[in-house]
């Protein structure tokens, strides 16, 4: 069973155990609280969550797309890049629709194929492109990390753009595969890095990431990375002590990623509990607020 | 994936941030939501520490019954999950206190299958069996927490006071727990 198979079940199990909804809780009284109860009192402060945008879950399973007739401004407001092991290249306009897409390597061309996607919404196209790398076997759970590159005139509004499908991507993904992990960049100056992506096969997104990795660490190779799925050179990053964490929009995502990257080799459940262990659990339940009357 | 696990997953925090002001309000209808949207993950990470279920079911109630007097003090900060659960925690700490000779009685197999009956389906039964009996009861509370209510490791993190790398830790081997132990049993 997968994690979220296991997840579903449990959640599904409580469920079925909690209680239907009860007329009577809204019926009974309640004295309004002035804010020092005892059931009120927090431990320490909380940090503010990361919020993304809202979007919709739903993920085309096919889309089919005929050539329209009415003329469609081809001028490139800005160049969205998604990698995985695919790497993929769309052009959209002003009005944020597809103008062009490219498939960097044969796997894209494969999540490519019955596809057209010229005059959709950037958005659809996305996911568009997700349910085929889920169906194509790219993405599933365990293998969720999706690297979205941006090019806009428009620094701003490339930034809103990334920004909305990022947090797209993550809900799709999360609805469909369990888990979701998107690396996002904005890029700045590459023209320089278009044939080296060329050469290897990949996009200018992925390129960038490789290119800022090697002027770093020149032990490395830009073509060995350049083989590599997202995934694993992420890893490979990590393991050579990479600043990687900027790719992450989400902080919680990130420790995931260091966490199982530094623990993928670890199969033992049985070490002891050495942080707090079952002696210490009554500890947790000490009375350290003030003693008062329930409301 | 079930709907109601979806819909957790949906229920934004900008949704709960409204349903809060409303019920802070009185309006029975956003209450009813809140409910219908928290009540399961209430009542689960109620159960993995009382270990009863009308413990548990009392522990619940309750809850809703504070949210209702002091959701007119909450302040909309996207934080709803972790202001619920704080309750819901305090709550659980004062039953430990009012019944303190309770915390050295293990729950017998008896009591679990008993408390268990509600879930029709075996291998779901089997997998609510498995976190509540072979996890530690942090190990449960957090995979608790997030496979029920959604929430993410910090947010776990935030409200049952430790360490987020302990919540990852606990995450991670609580889960390989499971699959080792529904393994062979569960297809």
């Amino acid at each position: 069973m997968n994690r979220s198979e296991i997840e579903k079940r449990i959640s599904d199990g409580f469920h079925e155990m909690t209680p239907a909804y009860d007329e009577n809780l809204f019926e009974q009284p309640a004295v309004k609280a002035e804010g020092n109860e005892w059931y009120l009192s927090t431990h320490e402060k909380k940090k503010p969550l990361n919020l993304l945008p809202g979007a919709g879950l739903a993920m085309a399973a096919v889309i089919f797309f005929f050539v329209q007739n009415w003329f469609v401004s081809a001028a490139t407001f800005a160049s969205v890049y998604m990698d995985v092991n695919p790497s993929l290249t769309l052009k959209i306009n002003s009005k944020e629709r597809v103008t062009s897409v490219h498939a960097e390597n044969a796997d894209a061309e494969r999540i490519l194929q019955g596809m057209d996607l010229r005059n959709t919404d950037i958005d659809t196209a996305v996911n568009a492109i997700l349910g085929s790398m889920i169906r194509n076997g790219y993405l599933y759970e365990g293998n969720d990390m999706i690297l979205l590159s941006m090019e806009c005139r428009d620094t701003q509004k490339g930034d809103i753009i990334r920004q909305r499908l990022s947090a797209e991507i993550n809900d799709s993904l999360s609805a469909m595969i369990g888990r979701a992990t998107v690396l996002e960049q904005q890029l700045g100056e590459i023209a320089d890095l278009e044939k080296k992506a060329r050469e290897n096969q990949i996009s200018l997104g992925k390129a960038a990431m490789i290119a800022k990795a090697v002027n770093e660490n020149e032990s490395l190779s830009f073509e060995e990375l350049s083989q590599m799925s997202i995934s694993e050179l992420m890893k490979k990053l990590h393991q050579e002590g990479a600043d990687i964490d900027d790719y992450f929009d989400d902080p919680e995502d990130y420790y995931e990623f260091i966490y199982e990257a530094d623990h993928e080799d670890q199969d033992d459940i049985d070490e002891p509990d050495d942080d707090i262990d079952d002696e210490d659990d009554s500890d947790d339940y000490e009375d350290d607020s003030d003693e008062s009357d329930d409301d | 994936m079930s709907l109601h696990a979806s819909d957790q997953k949906k229920m934004n925090a900008q949704v709960m941030d409204d349903l809060l002001l409303k019920i802070g309000q009185n309006d029975e209808s956003a209450f009813r939501k809140l409910y219908e949207q928290m009540s399961s993950a209430v009542f689960a990470y109620a159960l993995s520490v009382v270990k009863n279920r009308a413990d548990a079911e009392d522990i619940m109630q309750d809850t809703f019954l504070k949210i209702r007097a002091a959701a007119h003090l909450y302040e909309a900060d996207g934080k709803a999950k972790s202001w619920i659960f704080t309750i819901v925690r305090n709550l659980c700490m004062m039953h430990f206190r009012e019944n303190r000779r309770q915390i050295d009685t293990p729950a017998d197999e008896m009591t679990y299958m008993e408390d268990l009956s509600f879930i029709e389906d075996h291998e779901t039964r089997l997998t609510v069996r498995s976190v509540l009996k072979e996890l530690n009861d942090e190990e449960s509370q957090i995979i608790i927490l997030h496979a029920v209510s959604g929430m993410k490791h910090r947010e776990i993190a935030s409200i049952l006071n430790i360490p987020l790398a302990t919540v990852l830790s606990k995450y991670h081997r609580g889960l390989k727990k499971l699959r080792k132990n529904l393994e062979g049993v569960i297809k």
